[in-house]
């Protein structure tokens, strides 16, 4: 998959989800489901994955980071707007990437303050990738809370945009 | 994504499987067999597992132009199916190895066990598979937590902040 495929599949799943959530109302978002996910309720959940994507794109783009952004949103509502802005820069972004750019190594500090670099290709399969692993647990949230949610597998992604299943 | 990114994506799925399975299979087959809940895919950590396993098999086997009808026996243990595991993974080591740059434009065609015919790209399914292993590993690391506390992280920055030395295992 290219970047900007990988990227449009991770818009697609993450407002998948954050969709379902959302029909259940802000209540049902806010509520405590269980210490045994990383984050406890499903608004705190979509928040650490707007916050998570939004430090690695300024990292991409060499700015200085600090705390993951959005732990204070106290909405669903107004979890949309700020995502909605960050998923237009995001994706303004990756489009622009040119191939060569993927083997850039990018220099960061994670939010403790230690230093790593890794080349940019991996860190935007990360990002999708921790998205997934997030993703995972809010259809267990949601299963606990109203049922299985619709899959966001990427097959699942691909068979709908080529039109070989219709949701 | 290059090929190379594309190998280290499987790199990475092998070790974090590896990496999580031994944290189940130091907790005992009991625990390991135990069902924890129905609000997972799998109710325990040994049919999770057995879930990434036999799908990465039924991959392998439609990458390969042959689309399978059932899924193999669970194995009666944890620790068998980390055997069969080691197989399994240096099947899709030779398969990996065998591709070449333009492989993963190659359409495959295939069938679900349910007998539904889908056309995807190579490259779309290779992606797909160590997606689907994070996808599960992820209730993996909460069914860990519920039962002995947070698992060691998997994610893919963390793998190579490890496998380049930046990190300690």
């Amino acid at each position: 998959m290219t970047p900007v495929e990988l990227y449009a599949y991770h818009r697609w799943a993450n407002r998948r989800l954050f969709d379902v959530a959302s029909a259940l109302g802000e209540e049902a978002c806010g509520r405590d489901v269980g210490a045994q996910f990383s984050f406890p309720a499903l608004r705190r959940m979509f928040a650490h994955l707007y916050g998570a994507d939004a430090v690695w794109l300024a990292r991409w783009r060499g700015e200085p980071t600090g705390a993951l952004p959005g732990a204070d949103i106290a909405t669903m509502a107004a979890l949309r707007t700020e995502w909605d802005a960050l998923v237009a820069a995001q994706q303004a972004w990756v489009e622009a990437l040119r191939p060569v750019d993927l083997g850039r190594e990018i220099h960061y500090k994670d939010t403790a303050g230690n230093p790593y670099h890794t080349p940019l290709g991996i860190l935007l399969t990360h990002v999708a990738g921790h998205g997934n692993h997030h993703r995972s647990e809010i259809a267990t949230m949601l299963t606990m809370v109203s049922g299985p949610p619709p899959d966001t597998g990427v097959v699942v992604w691909h068979r709908t945009v080529t039109g070989q299943l219709r949701q | 994504m290059s090929f190379t990114a594309l190998r280290t994506l499987y790199d990475h799925h092998w070790w974090a499987t590896r990496t999580l399975l031994d944290t189940a299979a130091r907790l005992g087959e009991t625990k390991a067999a135990q069902s924890i809940g129905h609000q997972f895919s799998e109710p325990s950590l040994k049919r999770m597992f057995f879930h990434i396993f036999g799908v990465d098999g039924l991959w392998l086997a439609r990458w390969q132009g042959v689309s399978p009808t059932s899924i193999p026996d669970e194995p009666l243990t944890l620790a068998e199916l980390g055997e069969r595991w080691v197989t399994l993974e240096r099947e899709q080591k030779t398969f990996l190895d065998g591709l070449r740059e333009a492989d993963v434009e190659r359409v495959i065609n295939y069938r679900l066990l349910s007998g539904k015919a889908y056309r995807q790209p190579l490259g779309l399914l290779l992606h797909h598979v160590p997606d689907h292993g994070t996808h599960h590993r992820s209730e993996i690391a909460t069914m860990l937590t519920m039962v002995s506390g947070s698992p060691p992280g998997t994610g893919l920055a963390r793998f190579i902040a490890i496998r380049s030395g930046q990190e300690q295992p």
